[in-house]
């Protein structure tokens, strides 16, 4: 072992774990541009969720502050019921592209499964389904910006904090862009659809049931050839 | 074929024909939506602007919460406390466990309103139990995947918060809840009585106490010395060290009781708060989400603070689904009534019959059909404004809070019934069995969920009766 190197530090450790730094194995040719592609989507989607869980925290803060004024020293802030409206529609349109990243949202699959697994059949619709979300993807972008930037040129505030009224449009077009990104990079494959970032591999049930199924039928026809 | 009819036909027909393809339900809703606007010539930045606006919602804020909640509480792995209590309570009895089943997804109902959380959580530990003691494992699976869709009845629950929202905004959260309690705990005690009822049928095997002695019997009838039947005093839990109502078995209960009400405190701090008036419910969940924060991290110490970071990373998987779900069903409901498609479903409806008990029959039917084959939040989303309209005109004249109870008590059944049920599949999956199998296991007590739905259906006191009381 080369003993020279020197020690990793924690930070170095936290970054090679969460895969935000390029694999060095990767950087050349014409990968390295997969490669940062996915490293720098790593980054975004680490941003990403530090923004959600600040925000989900922030909003629990916010409201338990309204009520411990209200409660405890008889008194109130006027921006106490929109800050969190404006951080739960940020919230939501983040956990959108989230879901989206980590093939979270649910879809009926009952249909695809009567098609054999690794089937030309179902490599449509994965990429029939991919690119509906592109779309969606594409529209929150655009259609999202135009409308936050003709709000933007347009006199008006939210009624409490005195914010100009285009932030509170402004999470359809961030989500719109991050969906995008995703989905641009998984359909050209240079990200893996089983690289996911907020969680473990979805287990799919309908799949485990059936495993058991077959199971059960195996030790069935094992115990007495019984098969009706 | 007019231009509003290409548009209706393209948003309900593209909207099915995507969800077959396997293409997601917020983004097949979307879609779907998308096209028929464009079709009907409606600017699709208002898309946008109602996207945003249905996620723009203070009430909606408890939605996180409550999910949030639910999180925290499986992280400090509550469900070992509750089903102690319900030991405590029923487990001595012939089928004991059967009755702890029945009655800790009640417990459970008041701390999370999610039935897959439920069976998840407690049929992970339940359900081996069972098996072991020699109950049929079919018959376990299903009974744990029936009994927690009290869960979802059981206030606090998120689905009541995604029914008011549904529904416009005009329903009391408040009232929703409280109308939800004695349905949900109906369920439990109708299924309760099922298993009492069968306890020979089924040979349930006799009560067991999981790691504990025998707590409530203090009193032993026996023959004494002198050849003559009479209570004495039970050697074994009665007096130790001179205090005639401590005993160490009796302190054991008190621990399990206190580990158990704590968790369960934040259905008082939500029923209460909101009941009383003291908070809005998106108050009282973001109390009874610190609560738990507290309690779990300060007072059990059932699990580290250092984690805490993964829970909040746990609870997107769930919102991450609801919240889509909602934005993009807003735009959807908008362009539905924009094509004043809830308008002439009630008309077709109302004139093909126009008794009640037939129509609200027929809409039950329709439920129980789709909810074979899809989940919970997006029917909620998506029939909501559609058959609102319909329940509340004058010729069925039913309270929104009432087909609200109606709705989430029949789609509940469809979180068990396959093809496509969430409950089933987790609880077959965790008790390690097939959905045939359990199906067959479970036709007795599906029969006991409709007979519960029909009373809910059409005794509206059921339903109204606790909100009209409290508030």
């Amino acid at each position: 072992m080369n003993k020279i190197a020197a020690p990793k530090g924690r930070f170095r450790i936290w970054l090679e774990e969460n895969r935000l730094v390029p694999d060095p194995g990767k950087m050349h040719g014409s990968s390295a541009i997969a490669e940062i592609l996915r490293v720098a989507n790593h980054w975004a989607h680490k941003l990403l969720l530090y923004i959600a869980q600040v925000a989900l925290a922030l909003m629990v803060v916010l409201v338990i502050m309204t009520v411990t004024l209200r409660y405890v020293f008889r008194t109130g802030i006027g921006w106490a019921e929109e800050v969190p409206v404006l951080l739960v529609t940020l919230f939501a349109f983040l956990a959108t592209a989230i879901g989206v990243r980590d093939h979270m949202h649910i879809s009926m699959n009952f249909i695809y499964n009567i098609f054999p697994s690794k089937g030309k059949i179902r490599k449509g619709l994965d990429f029939f389904a991919d690119l509906c979300v592109l779309v969606c993807g594409l529209f929150l972008l655009l259609y999202g910006w135009r409308y936050a930037a003709r709000l933007a040129v347009l006199p008006g505030a939210l009624p409490m904090t005195g914010w100009p009224t285009f932030i509170r449009y402004l999470p359809a077009p961030m989500a719109g862009f991050v969906i995008v990104f995703d989905q641009l990079l998984f359909m050209t494959g240079v990200l893996d659809p089983d690289d996911l970032l907020y969680s473990e591999k979805e287990v799919d049930w309908s799949e485990v049931v059936k495993e058991q199924k077959k199971e059960a039928l195996s030790e069935h026809s094992t115990e007495g050839g019984d098969l009706s | 074929m007019t231009t509003a009819s290409l548009a209706t036909l393209v948003l309900l027909g593209g909207f099915v024909i995507l969800l077959l393809l396997k293409v997601p339900v917020t983004f097949s809703l979307l879609i779907s939506t998308l096209c028929s606007a464009l079709i009907n010539g409606v600017n699709l930045t208002v898309m946008v602007r109602m996207m945003i606006d249905g996620v723009s919602n203070f009430a909606l804020l408890a939605i996180p919460f409550f999910i949030l909640m639910g999180e925290i509480m499986s992280e400090g792995e509550v469900s070992d406390k509750i089903i102690d209590l319900a030991n405590l309570i029923v487990g001595r009895y012939k089928g004991g466990l059967a009755y702890v089943n029945c009655i800790d997804s009640m417990f459970f109902g008041g701390i999370s309103g999610s039935a897959v959380a439920d069976v998840s959580s407690l049929g992970s530990v339940v359900i081996p139990l069972m098996v072991k003691q020699g109950y049929n494992r079919e018959f376990s699976v299903g009974l744990t995947v029936v009994t927690a869709c009290q869960g979802v009845l059981i206030p606090p629950s998120h689905n009541m918060v995604i029914y008011a929202l549904a529904a416009g905004g005009g329903i009391s959260i408040g009232r929703m809840f409280m109308a939800g309690a004695i349905p949900g705990v109906f369920l439990g005690l109708a299924i309760l009585i099922y298993c009492i009822l069968l306890r020979h049928h089924y040979q349930f095997p006799g009560g067991i106490r999981i790691g504990m002695g025998d707590p409530v019997r203090w009193l032993k009838f026996s023959k004494t010395g002198n050849g003559k039947w009479s209570f004495h005093r039970n050697p074994e839990t009665w007096m130790i060290m001179g205090n005639p109502f401590f005993t160490v078995e009796m302190g054991k209960c008190i621990q399990i009781i206190v580990n158990a009400i704590l968790p369960m405190m934040t259905i008082v701090i939500i029923m209460g708060g909101v009941g009383l008036g003291i908070f809005t419910a998106t108050e009282s969940a973001a109390i009874a989400c610190f609560y738990t924060f507290v309690l779990t991290y300060f007072i059990f110490r059932t699990a580290k603070l250092r984690d805490f970071g993964h829970v909040l990373k746990n609870s997107l998987r769930t919102l991450a689904v609801v919240l889509s779900l909602i934005a993009a069903a807003k735009a959807f409901a908008y362009m539905m009534t924009d094509l004043r498609i809830p308008a002439k479903i009630t008309m077709w409806l109302v004139s093909v019959t126009d008794n009640r008990i037939i129509l609200l029959l027929i809409i039950n039917l329709l439920l129980l059909a789709l909810g074979a084959f899809m989940d919970m939040a997006p029917l909620i989303m998506i029939m909501t404004p559609i058959l609102l309209p319909v329940v509340t005109s004058p010729a069925i004249g039913m309270d929104p809070i009432h087909f609200g109870i109606m709705l989430i008590f029949n789609l509940a059944v469809g979180l068990c019934t396959p093809p496509v049920g969430s409950a089933l599949f987790v609880g077959c999956a965790v008790g390690k069995t097939t959905i045939e199998a359990t199906t067959k296991k479970m036709i007795g007590m599906f029969a006991v969920m409709v007979a519960c739905l029909m009373i809910i259906t059409y005794i509206p006191s059921f339903s109204l009766w606790l909100p009209s009381v409290v508030f």
